[in-house]
């Protein structure tokens, strides 16, 4: 999967591949467009009616499960985000008659979770509880919890005195290292001396920032504005 | 669902400082108004005394015959209606508006149309309260609010106080209750006077010395708050200020923030500036809350709590649209902390055009093997965020179901027992 | 740190709950004299009384207009009024125009989607990358 692909990385690919473009002629994009192995391709007289046909898909399976039986349902959830509505089957108290009813699995399905076709497994053995490894993968962070929890309250002490002493030899990150914790958790436990913070965060850019021309300055404020949308639910 | 009086309930309504009930076919307290004392029209506020004084129209049976062709719109005037800050009581009775209005709302006969009428004389424009609505609005917004909290608490018993403040005030707060009051159909008149339609709302927009301006518990230290936060927390907001955690305070410009809003030239528009809109919106929603206190006062609890069903709970709120987030990951993990499960982890569901310049990344929040929420958004930190948001929006957003029994329920006779309702120990993090 | 609360007004749908008739006030102008109003005073002495008390919702005002062609006004809840003129037709013509007033919402005549809800759908909106996706 490419969810390991950092930014730069990204950026060398495209550039990689714009200037293959640019170097190959016209007549190779021609020719991609003239792929035959491309269904939604150029629509012709003569193809028409193949592409009609090929249009022409059987109903979901689901549709089809069980045929034999005289009662059956359907069972085809909805193709859309889940709605904030419908409580997930954790958050119910332990009171709420939903807890029994969805304790099967099937059903717990049905109502919060959304099943990722799995293209080994089949529909069939898709209605059972997920496992570990059917669970799509965790999102890799830059800064992962630490492993180590078990900082006493002397370490973090000498976290801060390190850190009031000599904020500039002790940063957060190198504290971080040393005592194999998290960068948040540094943070949470220290906060360097306002004069610190002040020469190293504010300064420094000062005068970078002074120069910024009106689209730099308003494509920040709009990356601002943003995440103050995106925290209200408008976006 | 704070400070329900009930001893209060009744005690004030439509006599505000006489012991002797008002109602019609009950001997009214008559106490003529100091300024006119030596006129022949007194006021009362009761359906007797309006038969007593019906000479008053003697005037309008003496129009010459030539006359009867086109006779007065109105019946003829008291002499010194002008002089009277509000119309008489009296004068309801012969008020087609009014009992139009009646009508529209499907009100009981048991609802007079003098109390009716009373209703829509706001504070501004009559400062006497036996005749104006401010006995009345206050029953009202108390039953109100007290339906709407319990609506809130039973059907999302997870709501932070600060959600629920909202969500209460987007039911029954000024801009909502004006809304009901304008799909009544309520007119207001031009300016209050004792020549005025009684069908029509009098307000004034000139002097609002007696109008109310908010109820509730108005702070000692209400002009300072503007430079400090002191005593500003949910807490203390609970006890302390209206039923809407805001601020009561004495003059209308005053914000949420104790700001004064002195009416700038930005403001002023072709329907007056900020501050006279804000007199109208508070004069018809007090009207509105003033007809639910005369509801109550003629026909009871459960007429009132239909009433209050049919035209104020009935309103669409979208309750996932009244949070605003500040850091929703880590009061996520700080939940699923709480509630012992396992620390929620963000998985990637489906992504498209990571490369190109419009991606979309679905990003499902995790603890062990159960889903918690899901979000999509442009970037993976994005759809990070929004899937804990989503998450949490899930969590405060619990509902029992829609046939959840309300405490007014138990108020109906032969009602079943109590079963104890769901109560949830928190918000995550409060402040 | 804490959640903050965003502002909104809740919305009414008329009907959901109680209903408000639309239209708050009917104005029947006639004359007496011309003989495009000879329906319109019929209509006033013999089914008006009965329409207007059938009809408590509603004011009626009754004006004369001398020399002009009789006219009925609705007023409507939304401040927008709908004049209909009533020359020359018989009492029961103008009866059924004045139950077109009564049933009317005031609203500018528009086309419009048969239903428009404020509810959302049952199975919310369609989304590419949710569902049992089928190869094809």
């Amino acid at each position: 999967m490419e969810a390991t692909l950092t930014r730069p990385t990204a950026c060398c690919c495209r550039a990689l591949t714009s200037s293959a473009l640019t170097s190959s002629s016209s007549t190779s994009r021609l020719a991609a467009l003239s792929r035959p192995s491309l269904l939604s391709g150029v629509r012709q007289k003569s193809t028409k009616a193949r592409h009609k046909a090929a249009l022409n898909i059987p109903p979901h399976p689901t549709f089809f499960a069980d045929r034999s039986s005289e009662d059956h349902i359907i069972f085809n959830p909805p193709s859309s985000a889940p709605s904030v509505f419908h409580t997930p089957f954790k958050f119910l108290p332990k009171s709420d008659p939903r807890r029994r009813a969805m304790f099967d699995a099937h059903l717990f399905a049905s109502s919060v979770t959304t099943k990722f076709a799995n293209p080994t497994s089949s529909s069939e053995s898709s209605s059972t509880a997920p496992t570990a490894e059917d669970l799509p993968k965790v999102l890799e962070r830059d800064d992962p919890m630490a492993k180590n929890h078990s900082l006493t309250k002397e370490d973090v002490e000498e976290m801060r005195r390190l850190r009031l002493e000599d904020p500039v030899n002790n940063s957060v990150k190198s504290l971080a290292k040393q005592f194999g914790c998290s960068v948040m958790f540094v943070m949470m436990c220290v906060r360097a001396p306002a004069e610190h913070r002040e020469k190293v965060h504010v300064l420094p850019h000062q005068a970078a920032r002074e120069r910024w021309g009106p689209k730099k300055r308003e494509a920040r404020e709009a990356r601002q504005r943003r995440v103050e949308m995106l925290m209200k639910g408008e976006l | 669902m704070k400070r329900l009086r009930v001893d209060r309930w009744t005690g004030q309504l439509l006599v505000a400082s006489s012991s002797r009930p008002a109602t019609p076919g009950v001997a009214a307290a008559l106490r003529s108004r100091r300024c006119l004392s030596t006129t022949t029209t007194t006021r009362h506020q009761s359906a007797v005394a309006a038969e007593a004084v019906a000479p008053i129209y003697e005037n309008a049976e003496n129009v010459a015959p030539s006359d009867l062709r086109f006779p007065p719109l109105d019946k003829t005037l008291p002499a010194n209606a002008s002089s009277l800050p509000s119309p008489l009581p009296e004068r309801a009775l012969h008020s087609p508006k009014l009992a139009a209005l009646h009508a529209r709302l499907t009100l009981s006969p048991k609802i007079p149309l003098q109390t009716l009428a009373r209703a829509l004389v706001d504070a501004s424009a009559d400062p006497n309260p036996q005749f104006n609505n401010s006995n009345l609005a206050f029953v009202g917004q108390t039953l109100i609010n007290y339906h709407a909290s319990e609506w809130f608490m039973m059907h999302y018993p997870r709501l932070p106080m600060e959600v629920l403040y909202a969500a209460m005030k987007g039911l029954g707060g000024d801009p909502s209750l004006n809304k009901v009051a304008m799909s009544w159909g309520i007119e207001a008149a031009a300016a209050p006077g004792g020549e005025v339609d009684p069908g029509l709302l009098q307000f004034s927009l000139e002097s609002t010395g007696d109008s109310i301006l908010g109820f509730g518990y108005k702070r000692s230290e209400v002009n300072k708050l503007q430079n400090s936060k002191w005593r500003r927390g949910v807490a203390s907001r609970v006890v302390l200020d209206n039923d809407f955690g805001e601020i009561v305070s004495r003059n209308f410009g005053v914000k949420h923030d104790g700001e004064e809003a002195e009416p700038t030239e930005k403001d002023i528009t072709s329907y007056g500036n900020a501050v006279k809109r804000a007199i109208s919106q508070k004069a018809h929603a007090n009207c509105m809350r003033a007809v639910v206190g005369a509801v109550y006062t003629h026909c009871g609890r459960d007429a009132v709590k239909s009433f209050i069903k049919a035209h104020v709970l009935s309103r669409t709120i979208d309750l996932s649209k009244l949070f605003e987030f500040k850091h929703p990951t880590l009061e996520l993990a700080m939940l699923c902390s709480r509630e012992e499960f396992e620390p929620p982890v963000a998985r990637l569901l489906s992504e498209t055009g990571r490369l190109s310049r419009t991606p979309v990344f679905v990003v499902g929040i995790y603890s062990g093997k159960d889903k918690l929420g899901e979000g999509s958004g442009a970037s993976l930190e994005q759809a990070r965020w929004k899937a804990s948001m989503n998450a949490l929006k899930a969590w405060y957003l619990y509902s029992p179901g829609e046939d959840v029994r309300m405490p007014s329920d138990m108020l109906e006779e032969d009602a079943k027992p109590w079963e104890p309702a769901y109560i949830d120990i928190g918000e995550i993090i409060s402040r | 740190m804490a959640i903050k609360a965003l502002q909104t007004i809740s919305t009414g749908r008329n009907g959901v709950g109680a209903f408000i008739l639309q239209c708050k006030r009917i104005d029947i102008h006639f004359c007496d004299w011309a003989g495009s109003s000879k329906g319109m005073n019929g209509f006033i002495k013999s089914l008006l009384p009965k329409f207007a008390a059938a009809h408590p919702q509603i004011e009626f005002v009754v004006s004369p207009r001398p020399s002009k062609h009789p006219v009925a006004i609705g007023h409507y809840i939304n401040g927008r009024e709908k004049a209909i003129c009533v020359r020359n037709m018989e009492p029961y013509q103008i009866l059924k125009k004045l139950e077109l007033l009564r049933d009317a919402s005031g609203e500018k005549l528009k086309v419009t989607k048969p239903v428009q809800s404020i509810n959302e759908s049952v199975r919310g909106i369609w989304s590419p990358y949710h569902g049992n996706g089928m190869k094809v």
